[in-house]
This record gives C-alpha cells, sequence and structure tokens, in this order.
C-alpha cells in the first residue's frame, strides 16, 4: 500500500510476453503481448476461436505456452502448474461454469478458500482447535463475498449447486475464485449465458468487488458494451494475433476490429 | 441477521430452515434429539446392539460369522474411501490384507511383540506399501492406478505362495497364538469379537470423520472436477496417494485380525477374487457412504455364509447384485444420490 514496500507496486501485474501456442498445424497464439497493470480491469475481446480462452489458460497454466513467457507480479511464472500459480494468488472462472455438483453452495466457495488454512487437511479430520478457527475465519470471508451479490446466495447456503439457476452458479464460481484471494481474477466469458439483466448486475458488482479485494483482472467477454462499461484497457484479438490495443472507445472505431468483426457476422 | 449468525447459519433442519445451534452441551443433545429422532434412536439401539452382542448370539457359528463380517468392514469401508470419495478405481485391496495377516502371523509366531504393538505395525507395513505403490501411479492418471494395484495384489500373492522361509508358502504359516493385550487372552470368537469390533469401529469412525471434513470435501472435488480443484489451489497427487495410504492401513488391520481369528495365515485368502469381492462390496452399498460399505460387506459375506448354497457362487451373486442395482439405483444401496455414480 505504501511506498516502503516497494513490491506491493507489482499486486496483481501480469504481463505475457510473445506468447505463442500451436495446436498441431493450427497457432492459437502468435507471439501474442499483453499486459494487465495492479489494480486495472484489462479486456480482451475478439470472434469465436480468436484465441481468447487460450490466453486465459496459459496465464491459469493449464495450456503450456511453445514459447514466450507469463510474468507475474515481476517473477518468471511459465513454468508453475495449475494449483501452484493459483496459490500464488491467481484465481480463474471457466467458460463452462465448473462447479462441484453433489457440494453445497457453501462447501463449494470453501474449496476456494484451501490455501487460506493453515491447518493441515489432516488436522481437519481431528478438527484440532487451529482448524475450528481456521473455519471461522474462512467462513466469515466466504459470507463477505457471498453478501456482494447481495440476497441471490446466502439463503441458499446449503442448497446443492446443482439445483441453483445459471447466473447463480456462476456467481458461486466468482465467488470461488475470490476465496483464492487472489491478486489476479481471470473471467472467461462470466457473462456468457446470462440474460441481459443479470449481465448488467453482475457488471455492476464485479468493479467494486475486485476494488475491495484490490485484485486487478483479465476479461475475456463477447459482450462489447460490458467491456467498455468495466475496462479501461482492451485488447483485440483475431486470428491469435493482436488487432487493436487501448481504451474501449478508440478499440471500437479501429476499421481493422470492424473488419475483423464484420468478417464474422 | 449479523455476520456471525450467517456464519452459523450454515446448520440446517431436514426441511431446509436454518437452526441456531445451541450452545450448552446438554441444550445440543436435547436439539439434536428433537431434530433427528429415528435417526438418533436407531443409532443408540445400534449401539446397545452391538454391546450385547456375545450375550444374544446363541450359537459359536453365528458369532463367527459376525466377526468374519467385522473383518471385512475395513476393507470394504478402505475400498469406498480411493474408490468412493476420491473416485480412484482401485482393485487391489487383498495385496494389503496380505501384508497385514503375514506381518501378524510372522511376528506373533516368531517373536514377542505384544499383540496390540503387531497390529499397529501390520497397520504402518500396509499403510507404507500403499502410500509407496501410489504415489507414482496417481502423478500419472488415475486409471492407471487400477492397473498398479492389480499388479500388486499378483506380485504380493506370488511372494507368499513362493517366499517360503518366511511365508510358508502354500502351507502358509500356522499357530498363530491368541489374541493376547494387558494380561487379557481372547480364548474364543465371543472374546475375539471385541477385538474385532474396536479395529471396525475405529475404521468406521475414521471414514466418517475424512468424509465430513475438509480433506473429504477435498477428495471430493478432485473426484468431480479435477481441473477446477486445481485452479482453486488444490494439489492432485498428495491428497489422493493419502487416502489410498489410508484404506491400505484399513487393509493391514484387517488381515492382523484375520491372522489371529483363524490362527493360521495361507495365500488363498489373499487371491485377486478377494479384492474383486471387496471391490463388490463398496459398489453394492453405495460409493462414498460408511454405511454402505458396512452394509455390503455384511451382504456378501453374511447372505452365502447362512445361506449355504450360495457360497459358491458368491462373487457371481455380487455381479448380480451389481447389475441390478446399476439398472435400477445406480449410486448402490445406500449410496447418496449426490455420489456421481462410477460409470458417468
Amino acid at each position: 500500500m505504501t511506498l516502503a514496500e516497494p513490491t506491493t507496486s507489482l499486486r496483481g501485474d501480469l504481463a505475457v510476453r510473445a506468447a505463442t501456442v500451436r495446436y498441431g498445424g493450427l497457432t492459437a497464439l502468435d507471439a501474442f503481448d499483453l499486459r494487465v497493470r495492479g489494480g486495472s480491469i484489462t479486456g480482451v475481446i475478439g470472434p469465436n476461436g480468436s484465441g481468447k480462452s487460450t490466453l486465459i489458460n496459459i496465464v491459469a497454466g493449464i495450456t503450456p505456452v511453445d514459447s514466450g513467457s507469463v510474468v507475474f507480479e515481476g517473477a518468471d511464472v511459465t513454468g508453475l502448474t495449475v494449483p501452484k500459480r493459483a496459490s500464488i494468488g491467481i484465481a480463474r472462472t471457466f467458460q463452462a461454469i465448473r462447479l462441484f455438483d453433489s457440494m453445497s453452495v457453501l462447501e463449494n466457495v470453501l474449496i476456494g478458500a484451501t490455501r487460506n488454512y493453515r491447518s493441515s487437511l489432516a488436522a481437519s479430520v481431528f478438527r484440532t482447535p487451529r482448524l475450528k478457527k481456521d473455519d471461522e475465519v474462512q467462513r466469515e470471508l466466504a459470507m463477505e463475498i457471498l453478501a456482494s451479490f447481495g440476497n441471490r446466495l446466502l439463503p441458499r447456503l446449503s442448497h446443492p449447486v446443482g439445483t441453483l439457476s445459471y447466473a447463480n452458479r456462476r456467481r458461486v464460481e466468482i465467488t470461488r475464485a475470490f476465496m483464492l484471494q487472489p491478486s489476479l481474477l481471470l473471467l472467461d466469458e462470466p457473462m456468457a449465458g446470462m440474460n441481459p439483466h443479470e449481465s448488467w448486475e453482475l457488471a455492476e458488482q464485479l468493479p467494486g468487488l475486485l476494488r475491495d479485494r484490490d485484485c486487478s483482472a483479465l476479461i475475456v467477454e463477447h459482450k462489447m458494451d460490458i467491456i467498455t462499461h468495466l475496462c479501461s484497457d482492451v485488447y483485440v484479438l483475431d486470428h491469435g494475433v493482436e488487432i487493436a490495443h487501448g481504451s474501449p472507445r478508440d478499440v471500437v472505431k479501429d476499421p481493422a476490429v470492424e473488419e475483423a468483426f464484420l468478417g464474422i457476422e | 441477521m449479523s455476520k456471525l449468525d450467517m456464519g452459523k447459519a450454515a446448520v440446517f433442519a431436514d426441511d431446509g430452515t436454518p437452526i441456531d445451534v445451541a450452545t450448552s452441551p446438554w441444550a445440543r443433545v436435547k436439539q439434536v434429539l428433537a431434530l433427528r429422532p429415528v435417526r438418533i434412536t436407531l443409532i443408540v439401539v445400534g449401539i446397545v446392539v452391538l454391546f450385547v452382542m456375545p450375550v444374544i448370539v446363541p450359537s459359536q457359528y453365528i458369532m463367527n460369522v459376525i466377526v468374519v463380517c467385522l473383518i471385512w468392514i475395513p476393507l470394504s469401508i478402505g475400498q469406498n474411501l480411493v474408490t468412493g470419495n476420491a473416485g480412484v478405481t482401485v482393485m487391489g485391496q487383498a495385496a494389503f490384507y496380505a501384508v497385514g495377516a503375514y506381518t501378524a502371523a510372522i511376528l506373533s509366531t516368531r517373536t514377542e511383540i505384544p499383540h496390540p504393538i503387531i497390529f499397529l505395525i501390520a497397520m504402518c507395513l500396509a499403510g507404507l506399501v500403499g502410500f509407496v505403490i501410489s504415489l507414482p501411479a496417481v502423478r500419472v492418471s488415475g486409471d492407471y492406478v487400477f492397473v498398479v494395484t492389480l499388479g500388486l495384489n499378483l506380485i504380493v500373492l506370488d511372494v507368499a505362495r513362493q517366499w517360503i522361509d518366511v511365508t510358508g508358502g502354500a502351507a502358509g504359516t500356522p499357530g498363530i497364538p491368541l489374541f493376547t493385550a494387558f494380561g487379557w487372552v481372547s480364548r474364543s470368537v465371543y472374546d475375539f469379537y471385541w477385538v474385532a469390533l474396536i479395529v471396525a469401529a475405529v475404521c468406521t469412525a475414521l471414514a466418517v470423520a475424512i468424509g465430513a471434513s475438509r480433506y473429504g470435501r477435498t477428495l471430493t472435488a478432485l473426484r468431480e472436477d479435477r481441473m477446477a480443484a486445481e485452479a482453486s489451489g488444490i494439489r492432485a497427487t498428495a491428497p489422493r496417494v493419502w487416502i489410498i495410504a489410508v484404506s491400505a492401513m484399513m487393509g493391514g488391520l484387517a488381515g492382523a485380525l484375520l491372522a489371529f481369528h483363524l490362527g493360521f495365515v495361507g495365500p488363498s485368502s489373499f487371491d485377486t477374487q478377494v479384492s474383486l469381492l471387496i471391490f463388490e462390496m463398496a459398489i453394492i452399498g453405495g460409493l462414498g457412504s460408511v454405511r454402505g460399505s458396512i452394509l455390503g460387506a455384511v451382504l456378501l459375506i453374511a447372505l452365502p455364509e447362512l445361506l449355504r448354497p450360495l457360497q459358491d457362487i458368491r462373487l457371481g451373486l455380487g455381479g448380480i447384485i451389481i447389475i441390478l442395482l446399476m439398472i435400477y439405483r445406480p449410486n448402490g444401496i445406500l449410496g447418496s444420490s449426490s455420489t456421481s455414480p462410477l460409470v458417468k
């Protein structure tokens, strides 16, 4: 927060450098550069198959890069595993919502708190006092984040997530991601499948959530108006290459962007 | 609702209404009684029956059947922890059973080590074998564990048959003394019932505790969506290796029980068919259900024992039950509807 700790200025800072990913003969990302500055919300748009999800996956560690690097908060994380990246503060949601369907809302959310527990998994079986304290702290954190969605999830804590509406499932997924206490949140089309009302509700809530948790975000989205609302900085991807970059207002006027999007429709 | 209240509202009655948890222990007991009268009554009756069992069971033969059921319970529960809770298909529980049984047989016939300590050694040794075998296997992929554990079963069986100096080969190790602990000697199956009951109860309690814990939830998360679990910061290897080790420890305890119960250990008790039988117990009872594991063990052991003609077709009987279950109740007899079926 202060000048005394120079490292905190890098909190949530992400740099993707000349990242290339090939699937067989197809180049999903071609020497792509991207920067997410700490505390900012950066958007990525592009037609289907332009490499947006691949981008999220190389940052999360699911897809390895063929060349290039991923630098998080000043450290090269290119070789780190998915759980390792999660535990240093990179959280994510998935394009197709991925929850643990047999578990309740609260149980799903608490899975995201795994790295916050100081007591071991073995301690959880024998219910040590330290675990109870840990549990209490994490439940309170969960309540705090769940409360950000008003009364959408709070009355449904014990409901199995399989019974929830699509939008509520997404809210659970986002809460689970925030339970990691991340400094960077990757959102892969978070509004996909939501109606306009729900999309806007989420778009209104996200900036506050991110600010309160001192977290930056990289968001991939189709809905241009939402990107314009949320992001200060937007990258436009097509065939794995950046075709435009800048403020949302400038980007939509770019002729290359118009061509890429019109070409699809 | 204050913030603290919301945190505690995670306790719900069966109809879904939130409950304020009573603070004093006695009020808590009354509250639980009022909420779940049937369940509490059943548990109390069950515990009483377990305690008066040696008095009410008329024949030594039936007592024998009960003790054999108790010996199989740790095996079935261990299998279910790995296959049901963690979703890793293992097919070699008999290997750990064998390690425990031979450890108990050899130590009790050749050394003066106190018998309770022998149980602990048998448990740890089986657990160690489970740990070592699953470490490389789980890393590669879950399915690989199936092949590796089946292979382990065959190896252990071969060692038991061939390493005659130590195991007695096909003739086995006879002459295992009566179980003795702190001056008390288990002179009959009525006495040994208590030993088997304690072991089965400890394994049951441990399995219930694991299932209800954060560790249990971690295993469920890995089973249901490994990618989402890993993206939530869960490492996929360690929790699954440990659960295989725990299940192997239970197998080791069952083996030690078998050794002291029979007074003899031979390789035929640890055939791959035995692993298959244990696998069937877990499936039939219900994946992820501790009560189911117990029921599965009792069904596949006691039924064929009591209905003698069924004995020779025990495995086939299990197979028929499984096929019927897969059609009518894919989650097993007591499997929770939320547990994902083995075959998705």
